[in-house]
């Protein structure tokens, strides 16, 4: 059922009207969570004891990180599925989904930084999530610098679906090796404090986290529309013709030449 | 006009077309053993890199110049140098194999060699994953070989004792080998495009990361005189991975850029 | 009008056609550039495919072989090829002897002996040592076309093979390419000057906007 879900997407044509009904919904969506959450984040949820107010950014950083990361699992399941399956839908959305994980991956870095800043008055602690937000920068940006390098549309699919794969089975391993790295030098580290989450708290960064996830979806559904906009014109012709060549069953013509007979050996 | 007029081949040396495709006589030209086409391959590469032995000089010669870079900005006494010294020679090594490897395939897709191998492990069934990984085998000895052979005389500078020697040297053997593996991709990806080179370092960066990590922290442990055998079988088991995926996905690439 | 060629092959199952093509269409940057298509290349046949700069003969032929996908249809290519394109696949630096043995051996043709590889250099009067890159591009051209000879294959597909040749070379490939097709092989090859004088007749074929207009008015006529 799923899988038939995706192959009946898969037509850009389709995903293109799919993608132009949800995108205002999910916009109306992550306003109508953002603004209990920025409320409950802002407002009712008591400051905390050792970091004061400052710790407030934690309901923008821990959002922002988690899409990142969400973000580009997501690329690279949709690589994944771009390549197996040769829908080129997929890349497509895979492609509009990159700028915003790479928004929101510098986001967290800024988000994170601000946070760390009042508690150990650097502008900048190597913890294992900031150095590895980092490193997912820099991934997102490689896929960006690879999407522009290409010309040819087929090659930049092909190419940023294997960079994608490739990055998302680093991911773990980067993870792993930064808080290895983190804990054996006992450097800094950001977390919300030692006490248990408060319910408020909890609700708050459910709301936001749910209100990214919505403005993520939004994005990525306007940026595909642009992009299959993009590339309409090959796809009508070429489906025209697959259409035409399907309804009749001549196997198409040879190319003639003005004096075939005569140029026979 | 007579019908044989093939120059200089030797009697029997080569077949009529109208014997190859002549079912009754099965014979197979399509499909003869990987050996000899993964052996051109592994070949062609090591004769090109042997014929301009000053590019394995410069790979040398680069990893030592980085490594000196840091105590030049740096203060130069023991106790910093003793701290800087991993990382250092780690940097310095990871830098010189990426700049070894960011061109791998950048001529053959220019020259039209890539078309050839995409045509012949079509023809003989050779996967095209094994002929990458050939080559990522062959690139690996290129490019770590001479920053293995110069390391123990820059490690030397950084005060770096036996035992920490050793691990340093181990552990560049099983990172580079990664490293070259990923970098190979990441050519593969880049292979013609404008700016190759750049691109190729900019993809590679963050995912050599954790190479750089257990490498350096390897080498730490052993100047403390502690083991450091769960750093390198981690770096062992990171190769093992990277065998495995990379040339699979090297060979979508060269697919994607044979394509265009 | 009907050509005969076209359709007398088709519904056998393509028996004894050394490369079966269904229904081709080659696009470009999103533009279609010729099709649809749909031929068989019997063993004996020779094409020329001609046409303006930029009308996708090189495209053609890539899909032919096999390394660029259709935008619609298929190839089928049942028997070894050679497919000869218009950049040389030579190793700069490595000798010419060295060169055509390492492309031979990849392309699965390791069995051809040696002596027939310095006796064609000798023919030629190629250094065997000298890297390549010191070579003329007429010299790197004969070079790149030496497998045709070197190893039999049924099907040759070369793009723009003439380029740089000297008088002597295009004689050579006129010669070759005749014993060739006598030996039942077929030739498919792009060229956008005309063949040289000696080379076997071939079916021209015209790609461009000249070429998808007649393919047209030819599947309808069918």
């Amino acid at each position: 059922m799923f899988s038939r879900l995706i192959f009946y997407f898969a037509s850009p044509m389709r995903l293109h009207a799919l993608a132009g009904r949800l995108v205002r919904p999910l916009l109306w969506l992550a306003l109508a969570l953002a603004l209990p959450g920025l409320w409950l984040a802002l407002v009712v949820t008591p400051a905390d004891a050792v970091q004061g107010e400052g710790y407030r950014l934690l309901y923008v950083h821990v959002p922002a990180a988690w899409m990142s990361m969400f973000v580009y699992l997501l690329m690279a399941f949709w690589s994944f599925v771009g390549l197996v399956w040769h829908t080129r839908a997929s890349a497509m959305l895979a492609h509009a989904l990159a700028p915003t994980g790479a928004v929101f991956a510098l986001l967290s870095l800024v988000t994170g930084a601000f946070w760390g800043q009042p508690m150990w008055g650097t502008w900048w602690v190597w913890d294992a999530r900031l150095s590895s937000s980092l490193l997912l920068f820099f991934l997102y940006l490689g896929y960006l610098a690879l999407l522009r390098a290409n010309e040819d549309s087929a090659r930049a699919d092909r190419a940023c679906a294997v960079l994608a794969l490739l990055g998302a089975v680093n991911l773990p391993v980067i993870y792993f090796s930064v808080r290895w790295w983190n804990t054996l030098h006992q450097g800094a580290s950001l977390s919300p404090g030692k006490a248990s989450m408060a319910p408020e708290m909890l609700t708050a960064l459910l709301l936001m986290i749910g209100a990214a996830w919505a403005y993520t979806a939004a994005t990525a559904f306007k940026r595909v529309q642009l992009i299959i906009a993009e590339r309409e014109a090959q796809a009508r012709w070429l489906q025209q013709l697959q259409d035409d060549l399907n309804q009749s069953d001549d196997g198409g013509a040879a190319l003639p030449a003005a004096d075939l007979e005569a140029s026979r050996a | 006009m007579s019908g044989e007029a093939r120059l200089g081949v030797p009697a029997g040396g080569v077949r009529s077309p109208v014997e190859l495709i002549d079912p009754a006589r099965q014979i197979d030209v399509a499909a003869p053993a990987w050996a000899p086409t993964l052996r051109a391959v592994a070949r062609r590469e090591w004769l090109t890199a042997v014929r301009r032995p000053g590019d394995l000089l410069w790979h040398a010669g680069f990893f030592v110049m980085v490594a000196a870079l840091f105590p030049l900005s740096l203060r130069p006494d023991p106790a910093t140098l003793l701290l800087l010294g991993p990382g250092v020679l780690w940097v310095a090594a990871l830098l010189a194999v990426l700049l070894a490897t960011g061109r791998l395939f950048h001529d053959d897709l220019k020259s039209g060699w890539l078309d050839q191998c995409v045509l012949a492990s079509a023809a003989a069934g050779v996967p095209l994953a094994l002929i990458v990984a050939a080559r990522m085998a062959v690139q690996w000895l290129l490019a770590a070989g001479p920053v293995l052979a110069v390391a123990p005389l820059v490690a030397l500078q950084f005060g770096l004792n036996a035992a920490a020697l050793g691990v340093l040297l181990a552990g560049l053997a099983l990172g580079s080998a990664v490293l070259v593996a990923l970098a190979s991709v990441a050519a593969a990806l880049a292979a013609g495009l404008r700016g190759a080179a750049l691109l190729t370092m900019l993809m590679v960066l963050p995912m050599a990361a954790p190479v750089l990590v257990f490498g350096a922290l390897a080498v730490h442990a052993a100047q403390g005189g502690a083991p450091a055998g769960a750093e390198l079988s981690l770096l062992g088991a990171m190769l093992a991975a990277a065998a495995l995926v990379c040339p699979v996905l090297g060979a979508l690439a060269l697919r994607s850029a044979t394509e265009a | 009008m009907t050509i005969p060629g076209a359709v007398s092959g088709r519904g056998q199952g393509g028996s004894g056609a050394l490369l079966t093509v269904v229904k081709l269409v080659g696009e470009r940057q999103g533009l279609r550039l010729w099709g649809p298509l749909g031929f068989e290349l019997m063993p004996g046949r020779a094409v020329h495919v001609q046409g303006p700069n930029g009308c996708g003969k090189t495209t053609l032929l890539r899909t032919l072989a096999g390394l660029r996908r259709p935008a619609l249809g298929e190839v089928r290519l049942p028997v070894p090829c050679w497919f000869i394109g218009h950049a040389t696949p030579l190793a700069e630096d490595l000798g010419a002897f060295a060169n055509l043995r390492l492309w031979l051996d990849l392309a699965g043709a390791a069995a051809v002996a040696d002596a027939g590889l310095h006796a064609w250099l000798r023919h030629w009067s190629l250094p065997t040592e000298r890297p390549v890159r010191q070579l003329s591009a007429g010299q790197r051209r004969k070079l790149a076309l030496a497998p045709l000879t070197l190893a039999a294959r049924p099907l040759w597909l070369l793009d723009e093979p003439f380029d740089a040749l000297d008088q002597a070379g295009c004689a050579w490939l006129a010669q070759a390419a005749a014993a060739h097709l006598a030996g039942g092989g077929a030739l498919l090859l792009s060229s956008h000057q005309a063949l040289p004088e000696g080379f076997p007749p071939c079916e021209p074929w015209w790609l461009g906007a000249r070429g998808a207009r007649k393919a047209a008015a030819v599947a309808e006529a069918a």
